[in-house]
């Protein structure tokens, strides 16, 4: 996708203009108990037209979405499609009034198969198969069952049977969040075109950048509040982060130069030093064909790869979740063969997995959860660490936590979520903390907090291993960085070497084997 | 960033069979291990003929219907604890009413005994769906009141039908008999349409759907309160098939808590054994038809094993766990060998 | 073990047919060796009870020492008619030569009792009689069984006061019989009163709560139990309730309880319903199957009380120190049962 084409469509698209609006929306008020989450938000597409919702976390911008497809009812406002008025009492009334949402999470029934998905849907198979050739999922298994498919093939999936629905208003909730880049570039080619006939789309991201690139317009969400409408492009990111934070901002430039950008440090280590993670050419089936890595304590190691190079498997190994064919795995110089987490987490190793509500316990409360960890402190004689209660009020204050909504971690905002997933394992304590995609759909204030604790650990003597999909991420949080490609690892660079585009030829296995 | 597609594509033959085996294989090995302890009953006893086959076709129709009620209420995510009730209940209605009438009455009061059931079973999915009680905690009083109920109805065993009636679910008026074939019609045709209509319709898919996550039905359009009260009805309904099954077996109706308790554990095993994944979504009930075929016939088989009674018990239990230990040891190699 | 005491009994003689058709012998049985031998099957439907535990170890212990049978099937469990009646389909399969059953229905199991006959295998029911033609019925007479307990007690309370009721298995054939005798007692003596009418399911934990119950609410002056006694004496402690006359069944427990605790004021009687019903059947099948004797289609056992006011030595003369407290006194059965004491505490049918 080449954005020459990107401006020709935004031209024709200012065109619309001034036209009737597509969607309003006026003051929607929403809470949830006593925590108000939407205090008054306006929203107004125009017909072809790609509108972008920002906001940091817990802004309201998934519920903001959720009231305009039907999940949730509104406590005040009005929604107009149109000009009709429009109240959707179920998802379903919103698909009939003409809004197609894909969200945040697969909607696939994970126990049926795709082609039963689409039926349970009284989806039309042709209009579908359509839009599945233009997001190349043609060769798909029809039969499959939704559980068995990748997430990137799901979030597809949910975007093909949401067009064939053929609403007026298409609705993309973190979509690209779960994408590669190949991927992303056919949602924003089947944006354009939906653009291109008169209708619209509601695009909600964290990636500024694809804001910039494909939006014509965009509205900013603080604490519930619509505080601006920005059209892109003018001021680049800096116009469209202001508004998203508001009087942090000068808060969050403190925090991010007490990080340095590349931290200096002793690039080469003492000959013999014991390693607090090593793997010796691991094996595992097809997925790793010989991974050889070592972290030290007291570094960040970044792994970079496409999708499906390997890096779920390596992971999975690393964290005693999966057994290894052939290697070796050696902890603190100690050759171990752990038979589940637990062999690990004794011995200091814990993940920190890609998807939140698998590491935590979603119905417990903040504490609980933070305290999980500690169960495996429990004495033979089941007496609870008595400090239990000092340990997780520190962890708290240390990850700046908004525990408005503590009781359960469900209710948390995802970023508030992923440091409830890091923070459990600060209060047991750790050695060696695996990281796999921590900041995926978590907003650029609680990312920076997030870079700065992970630096701040290192700084205190842990081990970290650091897989992330945002190549722009790895000089800001890592001191080197591994690049994967084809279940081994292709490439090592330092951090301050590892640009993007560096990085995205090596990762394409452009380069030869060091 | 560019990647190869790592979705599953259009397979070959062999995988195809593969695939066939995986996802039908559970359902087909009921049915084996069915046919293979009949087999093996034929050896324990001097002759099995046509006597044989239909008391164990018409005895374990009740199993049948109520595998095929709590299979659906679990592929939609819940547990039905009174569908023994409602069994009863209508075993004890049917028996009440039908005592002396004419055949064509009693086929109209099994219908309607049925059709009510449905419509109180609906009703309490509706309950369950609405007050978002645990389906445990509803069903667990439905089967106190419908065994209640069912004492006022008709306060000790008794009651009566029509003998065509009899014929229609064992193939004689006595109930007794050697002709097998509407036994078996009895089981086949019930399980097989309401297996078609669960995988095959946008309703049924629904059911499964809702079990299998109802958040992400719901927000595919799906109304999980309207699959919810589906799936409860259709499980009363065959809970009422199995109560009518029973009075046309006995000739008589039975109202103790007992049978509830008995029904309802059943069928609960009938459930698992069958393949239907108790978290909901995953399974078959054709499958769960033949689990609740199996439990019936291990009973004489123990008897002509002359196994000790109070074991018999034991076996049974056993009999789950070892299946269910075998099905985790396969799930678990195929995990560790991906 | 010398016979303490021979079972009085009355024999209901009517003899409707004299010998069930085609049953001189179980002709399709030989298994060799010379002797011709037989294999009784029972259908029990409550498990885990110690009457019908009882039961079954005399229909062993009796075709044990009959030197005839060379198999007992049992199909024992907790179900119901339809249970019962797919359980005498898989006897009928087995080929056995005959069938004990403790019938759960009157008459849900006449046609398969029907189809039991064309095949030539003999059918006795036990505890309750069945309507079934073709049946052999070995039965306690539970109608009496009630009566007489019930007339004692109201005499004892002298014509009035309010009785506890204590039922057994609510819709259980015997049950229905026993609330007959019961209330035929009952019309002869206008000014007593029921105070309560429990079902205790035969199950002496449950009797022993509601008994519990109902001496702390309510005023009781005397109490008629189905058999469940022995824990039913142990809660007036409990309850902190003088004793009150009660009627029981023979176990032994409660018998115990009689002779102990009469110094203490518990004044009551016993009326047998021996479980060695079952050895009765036994002996009447091995004598249908040889040839050896003929029987009567129906045989009534006639219940008989014993108090603790007149009758003090019977009890104690009943009473067996090595029987657990919910078994039966009585054991042996003159003139059918040939087993000893010890065979049926053994439990062991033939070849075990």
């Amino acid at each position: 996708m080449s954005s020459a084409a990107d401006r020709d469509e935004m031209t024709e698209a200012s065109d619309a203009v001034g036209r009737t609006a597509l969607l309003s929306a006026r003051e929607v008020t929403k809470r949830y108990g006593s925590v108000p989450a939407l205090a008054g938000a306006d929203l107004t597409i125009r017909p072809g037209q790609i509108h972008a919702l920002l906001g940091a976390n817990g802004a309201g911008k998934s519920t903001l979405v959720k009231i305009l497809a039907g999940v949730l009812p509104a406590d005040g406002g009005t929604v107009e499609l149109r000009g009709v008025p429009v109240r959707p009492k179920r998802p379903a009334d919103a698909f009939a009034a003409g809004v197609a949402t894909v969200f945040q999470d697969p909607t696939f029934a994970p126990d049926l198969t795709v082609d039963r998905n689409l039926r349970l849907a009284g989806i039309d198979r042709g209009r579908f198969a359509g839009w599945a050739d233009r997001l190349r999922l043609g060769g798909l298994d029809l039969d499959a069952y939704a559980r068995d498919l990748p997430l990137p093939a799901l979030r597809l999936l949910d975007l093909a049977r949401a067009l064939a629905h053929d609403p007026q208003l298409l609705v993309l909730d973190e979509i690209t969040a779960a994408l590669p880049g190949d991927q992303v570039d056919l949602v924003f080619s089947v944006m354009t075109h939906w653009r291109g006939r008169d209708r619209s789309v509601l695009f909600i991201t964290h990636r500024l950048r694809e804001v910039l690139r494909v939006c014509d317009e965009a509205t900013v969400l603080r604490d519930g509040r619509t505080v601006a409408t920005v059209v892109p492009g003018e001021g680049g990111e800096r116009r469209l982060v202001e508004p998203m934070l508001g009087e942090v901002v000068a808060q969050s430039a403190a925090g991010a130069a007490e990080v340095p950008a590349v931290p200096d440090r002793p690039s080469e280590r003492p000959e013999g030093a014991v390693a607090a993670l090593e793997a010796r050419s691991l094996t595992s089936r097809e997925h790793l064909r010989g991974v050889s890595l070592r972290v030290h304590a007291g570094e960040i190691v970044g792994v970079v790869a496409l999708e499906g190079q390997g890096q779920d498997r390596l992971f999975d190994v690393l964290s005693g979740n999966r057994p290894f064919d052939g290697g070796e795995l050696v902890v603190g110089g100690e050759p171990v063969r752990p038979r589940s987490p637990y062999d690990l987490v004794r011995k200091g190793v814990v993940l920190v997995p890609a998807d939140r509500l698998h590491a935590l316990l979603p119905r417990q409360s903040l504490h609980d959860n933070l305290a999980s960890a500690l169960y495996n402190r429990f004495s033979r004689w089941f007496s609870l660490a008595a400090d239990e209660q000092a340990l997780v009020g520190r962890t708290v204050a240390r990850l700046a936590i908004d525990t408005r909504a503590q009781r359960q971690v469900r209710r948390l905002s995802g970023g508030n979520q992923q440091k409830v997933a890091v923070g459990r394992w600060l209060t047991a304590g750790f050695r060696t903390l695996l990281c796999f995609d921590p900041t995926r759909g978590i907003d650029i204030h609680t990312k920076e907090q997030l870079y700065q604790l992970l630096r701040e650990l290192a700084g205190d003597g842990a081990a970290i291993l650091y897989y992330t999909s945002e190549l722009t991420e790895v000089p800001l949080v890592c001191d080197r960085v591994l690049v994967m490609y084809g279940g081994v690892v292709v490439q090592e660079l330092p951090a301050a070497a590892a640009d993007e585009a560096t990085l995205l030829s090596a990762a394409h296995g452009l380069q030869e084997v060091a | 960033m560019s990647s190869e597609t790592s979705a599953p594509v259009r397979r070959g033959r062999a995988a195809s069979v593969r695939r066939w085996v995986r996802r039908r294989g559970w359902t087909a090995g009921v049915w084996l291990l069915l046919l293979a302890l009949i087999g093996w009953y034929t050896t324990l006893i001097p002759e099995f003929g046509e006597f044989e086959i239909t008391s164990i076709a018409k005895n374990s129709l009740p199993s049948v219907y109520l595998a095929l009620a709590q299979g659906v209420v679990v592929i939609s995510g819940g547990v039905d604890l009174g569908a023994g009730g409602l069994m009863v209940l209508s075993n004890s209605t049917a028996a009440a009413l039908m005592e002396g009438q004419p055949p064509e009455v009693t086929v109209l009061i099994a219908l309607a005994v049925v059709a009510g059931a449905a419509l109180l079973n609906g009703f309490v999915g509706w309950v369950i769906a609405v007050s978002r009680i645990p389906d445990i905690v509803v069903t667990l009083a439905t089967l106190f009141i419908f065994t209640g109920v069912a004492l006022m109805v008709l306060p000790s065993p008794g009651g009566g039908t029509s003998g065509q009636l009899r014929y229609a679910f064992t193939g004689s008026t006595t109930g007794i008999g050697t002709n097998f074939g509407p036994s078996l019609i009895a089981i086949a045709v019930p399980t097989l349409l309401f297996a078609a209509w669960l995988t095959r319709t946008r309703t049924g898919l629904s059911i499964y759907a809702i079990g299998s996550d109802d958040h992400a039905a719901y927000l595919s359009g799906v109304r999980v309160v309207r699959a919810k009260v589906t799936a409860y009805a259709t499980g009363g309904g065959f809970a009422g098939l199995a109560g009518v099954a029973l009075t046309a077996i006995a000739n008589s109706g039975d109202p103790r808590f007992d049978n509830a308790v008995n029904g309802t554990l059943n069928s609960l095993a009938a459930v698992v054994l069958g393949g239907i994944l108790l978290g909901g979504g995953v399974g078959s009930v054709v499958g769960a038809a033949g689990a609740g075929i199996i439990f019936f016939t291990l009973s004489p088989i123990l008897t002509a094993m002359g196994i000790d009674p109070n074991t018999a018990q034991v076996v049974r239990g056993g009999v789950i766990v070892a299946v269910m230990v075998v099905a985790g040891l396969l799930q678990l190699r195929r995990w560790r060998t991906q | 073990m010398v016979i303490r005491r021979s079972f009085q009994v009355g024999t209901g003689a009517m003899v409707l047919a004299l010998v069930l058709a085609g049953c001189g012998g179980g002709d399709d049985s030989g298994d060799g060796d010379g002797a011709e031998t037989f294999t009784i099957a029972v259908s029990n439907t409550l498990v885990g009870n110690q009457w019908r535990e009882q039961m079954v170890c005399a229909i062993n212990a009796q075709a044990r020492v009959s030197g005839v049978v060379d198999d007992v099937v049992l199909a024992n469990r907790d179900t119901d008619a339809s249970g019962q009646i797919s359980d005498l389909e898989g006897l009928i399969s087995q080929g056995v030569d005959a069938i004990i059953v403790n019938p759960a229905d009157r008459t849900a199991l006449d046609d398969v009792i029907a189809a039991a006959d064309e095949q030539g295998i003999l059918v006795i029911s036990v505890d309750q009689a069945v309507t079934a033609e073709a049946a052999y019925n070995v039965t306690n007479d539970q109608v009496a069984y009630a009566e007489l307990g019930a007339r004692w007690l109201f005499e004892q309370l002298g014509g009035s006061g309010d009785v506890l009721y204590m039922r057994g298995f609510d819709g259980h054939p015997a049950d229905a019989d026993r609330d007959e005798g019961f209330q035929q007692a009952l019309a002869d003596y206008p000014d007593i009163t029921i105070a309560n009418e429990v079902f205790t399911g035969w199950d002496p934990s449950t009797g022993a709560q509601q008994a519990l119950d109902i001496l702390s609410t309510t005023q009781v002056d005397g109490i008629w139990t189905s058999g469940i006694d022995y824990t039913v004496v142990e809660q007036f402690e409990a309850a902190g309730h003088p004793y009150v006359p009660i009627v029981g069944a023979d176990n032994n427990g409660f018998i115990q309880q009689l002779i102990e605790l009469e110094g203490e004021g518990l004044v009551g009687a016993i009326v047998t319903n021996p479980p060695p019903v079952g050895g009765v059947a036994t002996a009447i099948a091995t004598d249908l199957l040889t040839g050896a004797a003929e029987h009567p289609q129906d045989t009534l056992l006639t219940p008989e009380v014993f108090n603790n006011v007149d009758d003090l030595p019977a009890l104690e003369n009943l009473y067996l120190p090595e029987l657990a407290q919910g078994e039966s006194a009585t054991i042996e059965i003159a003139p059918w049962t040939t087993y000893t004491q010890q065979d049926v505490l053994d439990c062991k049918g033939p070849g075990e």
